[in-house]
């Protein structure tokens, strides 16, 4: 893996290997996670599905089949206040064509060709083209809302980060969306080629020379006039617990439990943090798996996660509406378990053992590898999986339970289900 | 020991067949230059295997819907550790799935393999249950199903196969229903291993950077030899007609769902690879991206990019099927039995027939990038007595005829269902 600056705000992150049978690439743009959001979210969209020379999603589609099923995916990612725009590329590697033919250098100008030459007019984008991202993004927000374990995760953040730009939504507000015109979103598309931070990341075949080579050809037609500057707020406590209850038709109920980590950006005490919540509940050897899951049987998932790009946790489960506030308990007692240090070595041990198996795994699989290049995207500093691995390895017991006691739940959020006639309640008759 | 070497020139790739003196058969992909591995051990068990008998035995056993699912939970436990305790010591990454045909028990790992292997070997091979582990799964699992009760992707889908199929069990939820999983005992779950996890009916794939060696020494050591388990099924019989044409429920979503689905009737239980390839090809070409009629619907709001087609198969059940979100399905269902209905009468392009298969066929090959889909299409392909290249070569010798026929066989339009959720 290596990370090259090719210019001023621009860099390139690739990892050269003939180990798989595709090339995997994106483009990244990163922009401060603001009002802007749905202007930014429904414009990496509309990148996705065509360009110049493929003015219609139908030609778009057709272009990329016959190039052996290449994909363009739009992802929009929030990695802490940062609100990162991706176009995602995979394409077949030229060996493995049926006629022999190549492929791969014509999908890297695909990908360039969306990203600097998009199907505008003076005007902007079409209006036929918005109308249709316009709701396709709308559907995409309802359908990740109808997936409950996602929603309960979304309102958790919102409530618990109000105050905060992380609070937003990634892809802004159905209204935002709505209001938007094509020319409002060209001058954003030109404001994000002269002053955000691009990446282009790559994992296949191709030689490092034609990758440098590529990207400097298209940074010289596209010179950055000055970068934005990208800033996360951390907050390290929480002032004080609060819970917000919702009621839906619902057949199971969802608690989410937002904790500050104490971190005072994304790598502040990253190691003790991530172990300590391995140990907690990432994992079949942690307390929440182990006691709230197998001993007490109160539910098939409960599990907690860092998010270290804004220092804050997250532990969800999803449970009978009627033992929410057992399983508070039971994970609250948990927590206070591990601040105690009541857990053996063998068991930070085996924490260390999974994260590190993991980390390298990740070079096993050119989405992970791609993935881990994401991942740093709006960070400063670049660490490799075997770096993180030495830190992981290097952290103490003590220094374990001192991330933990660092740690002050934040929010309550549960999701009651609202039951019509609940079949638990016919069987008492 | 028999052993075989089956290659692709094609894609560069082999893997070697065995069958282990314990009566197991095992496949092993060496791929040397990835530093991890992924080893999935499987039974040809499902939650569709409802009604058994051992040969000899006089009465079959009909067993509460979810079982194989509840077994699959139970396996993890022991009298003395149980596997997940026993995998957090190496630090591999464990799991196992039930679907409607199979079970299987699952780790990756980047080191230590072998001991891994052993531990996956050994506590499949080891079951144990008493009533008073069987009663704490049910908490457990009871919060799977109701998960899976709100999830609209899984409604949808299961509706689908219940309105297709009158008898069929694929119309029953992998999981089972709260009721009946509480009627699951130990001795229940031990007819079922005693029935199931024979090696005859099993399998075991690795895929990565280990050697074949690697895997033998370890199956040498763990696996005994088991004397093939024979069994009868009752298969209730099943009419060509659908049970529903419509079939709706309502779930707390703000998009509505729909699927399509076309039933098939087969004189044999599974399909081949060349069928699947040629039905995938026909989806693709009936309304897949790049067909005009996916941008009609997709301009006139009808669907979003979450639209999708796909022969959904498996032992005893064949359908294909179109899935997506829409506040009118029944203008894409119109649609579509049009566009299948012109397609019959006017046959495929050249052109429709070259993109979708070399769309497709780009596709199929992204699934010979990682150790986990490696391993798990072979245990698939090796249940239906097929080679992992198979599907590929398919892709170079498939005719336009062909599909053609598949269109006109396939997709009966006075047998299909449609499921909503809204």
């Amino acid at each position: 893996m290596e990370i090259l600056k090719i210019t001023n705000g621009v860099r390139l992150a690739f990892a050269q290997t003939s180990q798989f049978k595709t090339a995997v690439m994106s483009l990244s743009v990163s922009v401060p996670l603001n009002e802007h959001a749905a202007k930014n979210a429904l414009l990496i969209r509309l990148l996705a599905r065509t360009n110049k020379k493929h003015p219609s999603t139908l030609e778009m589609n057709r272009a990329l089949a016959s190039l052996y099923g290449a994909t363009i995916t739009p992802i929009i990612e929030k990695q802490g206040e940062t609100q990162v725009l991706r176009l995602l590329l995979s394409a077949l590697d030229d060996r493995f064509t049926l006629d022999g033919e190549s492929v791969c250098e014509d999908c890297m100008q695909m990908l360039f060709d969306c990203f600097f030459d998009p199907d505008v007019t003076p005007d902007g984008f079409k209006e036929e083209n918005l109308a249709l991202e316009k709701r396709l993004l709308i559907e995409k927000i309802d359908a990740e809302r109808d997936d409950k374990r996602i929603y309960a995760r979304e309102r958790l953040t919102e409530e618990m980060c109000k105050n905060e730009a992380y609070g937003r939504s990634k892809y802004g507000t159905k209204e935002e969306i709505g209001a938007l015109d094509g020319k409002a979103l060209f001058e954003q598309w030109k404001t994000l080629l002269l002053h955000a931070p691009m990446e282009f990341a790559f994992v296949g075949s191709t030689p490092k020379e034609q990758l440098v080579s590529l990207l400097k050809k298209k940074c010289e037609a596209f010179p950055k006039e000055s970068i934005t500057e990208l800033h996360t707020e951390f907050l390290t406590e929480s002032y004080g617990s609060k819970t917000i209850t919702e009621t839906q038709k619902v057949k199971q109920g969802k608690l989410v439990i937002g904790y500050r980590a104490g971190m005072t950006y994304d790598m502040d005490n990253y190691a003790a943090i991530r172990l300590m919540t391995a140990i907690f509940g990432g994992g079949t050897f942690s307390k929440l798996f182990m006691n709230v899951r197998e001993k007490q049987s109160l539910c098939y998932y409960c599990a907690a996660r860092l998010i270290a790009a804004k220092g804050i946790l997250l532990v969800d489960s999803g449970v009978e509406t009627e033992n929410a506030q057992r399983t508070l308990d039971a994970i609250r007692a948990e927590l206070d378990a591990v601040r105690k240090g009541d857990f053996t070595d063998e068991v930070i041990e085996q924490a260390k053992l999974s994260i590190c198996d993991a980390l390298k795994g990740v070079h096993d699989s050119n989405s992970a590898l791609l993935g881990w290049f994401a991942s740093h995207t709006a960070s400063s500093k670049f660490y490799t999986p075997e770096e993180i691995a030495d830190m992981i390895r290097a952290v103490s017991r003590e220094e374990i339970i001192l991330a933990a006691n660092m740690i002050t739940e934040d929010t309550v959020y549960i999701l009651k289900s609202e039951k019509e006639e609940s079949a638990d309640a016919k069987e008492t008759h | 020991m028999q052993k075989k070497r089956i290659e692709s020139k094609l894609l560069g790739e082999s893997y070697v067949e065995l069958t282990h003196d314990s009566g197991l058969k095992i496949l092993v992909m060496e791929k040397p230059d990835y530093t991890g591995a992924f080893a999935m051990f499987g039974a040809n068990y499902g939650s569709v295997d409802t009604c058994f008998r051992l040969q000899g035995a006089k009465e079959f056993t009909k067993v509460p819907e979810g079982i194989a699912h509840y077994l699959e939970h139970k396996l993890f436990e022991s009298e003395d550790l149980d596997a997940f305790e026993r995998f957090a010591k190496t630090g591999a990454s464990a799991n196992a799935f039930t679907s409607f045909d199979r079970t299987c028990y699952l780790f990756q790992c980047s080191d230590r393999f072998e001991e891994n292997l052993e531990i996956l070997l050994d506590f499949v091979k080891s079951p144990y249950f008493t009533a008073q582990t069987v009663q704490k799964e049910q908490g457990i699992i009871g919060q799977e199903i109701r998960m899976y009760q709100d999830a609209p992707d899984w409604q949808v889908l299961f509706n689908l196969l219940r309105a297709l199929y009158h008898n069929n069990p694929v119309r029953i939820d992998i999981a089972g229903t709260i009721e009946s999983i509480a009627q699951i005992t130990a001795e229940l779950l031990y007819d079922c291993y005693h029935t199931f996890y024979n090696h005859s009916n099993m399998v075991l794939a690795v895929a990565g950077g280990v050697t074949v060696e690697q895997v033998l020494r370890v199956a040498d050591k763990v696996l005994k030899k088991e004397a093939p388990v024979q069994f009868e099924q009752i298969i209730p019989g099943e009419p060509k007609e659908v049970r529903q044409k419509l079939i709706e429920e309502t779930l707390s979503v703000d998009l509505p769902k729909f699927a399509l689905g076309f039933k098939q009737s087969h004189s044999t239980p599974v399909r081949t690879a060349k069928e699947c390839v040629m039905f995938d090809i026909a989806l693709d070409i009936i309304a897949g991206k790049v067909t005009p009629l996916y941008h009609e619907l997709l301009s006139e709001g009808l669907i979003n990019t979450s639209f999708s087609g796909e022969y959904f198969t498996g032992r005893g059940f064949a359908v294909p099927m179109f899935t997506g979100e829409s506040a009118d399905a029944f203008k894409v269902k119109e649609a579509i039995l049009s566009k299948i209905k012109s397609l019959k009468e006017n046959g495929v392009t050249d052109e429709e027939f070259d993109i979708s298969r070399k769309r497709l066929y780009g596709l199929e090959i992204r699934a010979f990038n990682e150790v986990d889909d490696l391993a798990n299409d072979l245990v698939e392909c090796s249940f239906k007595n097929e080679t992992l290249f198979d599907r590929i070569e398919c892709y170079r010798t498939l005719t336009k005829q062909e599909v053609e026929a598949a269109i006109k066989d396939g997709f009966d339009e006075e047998n299909c269902s449609l499921s909503l959720i809204r």
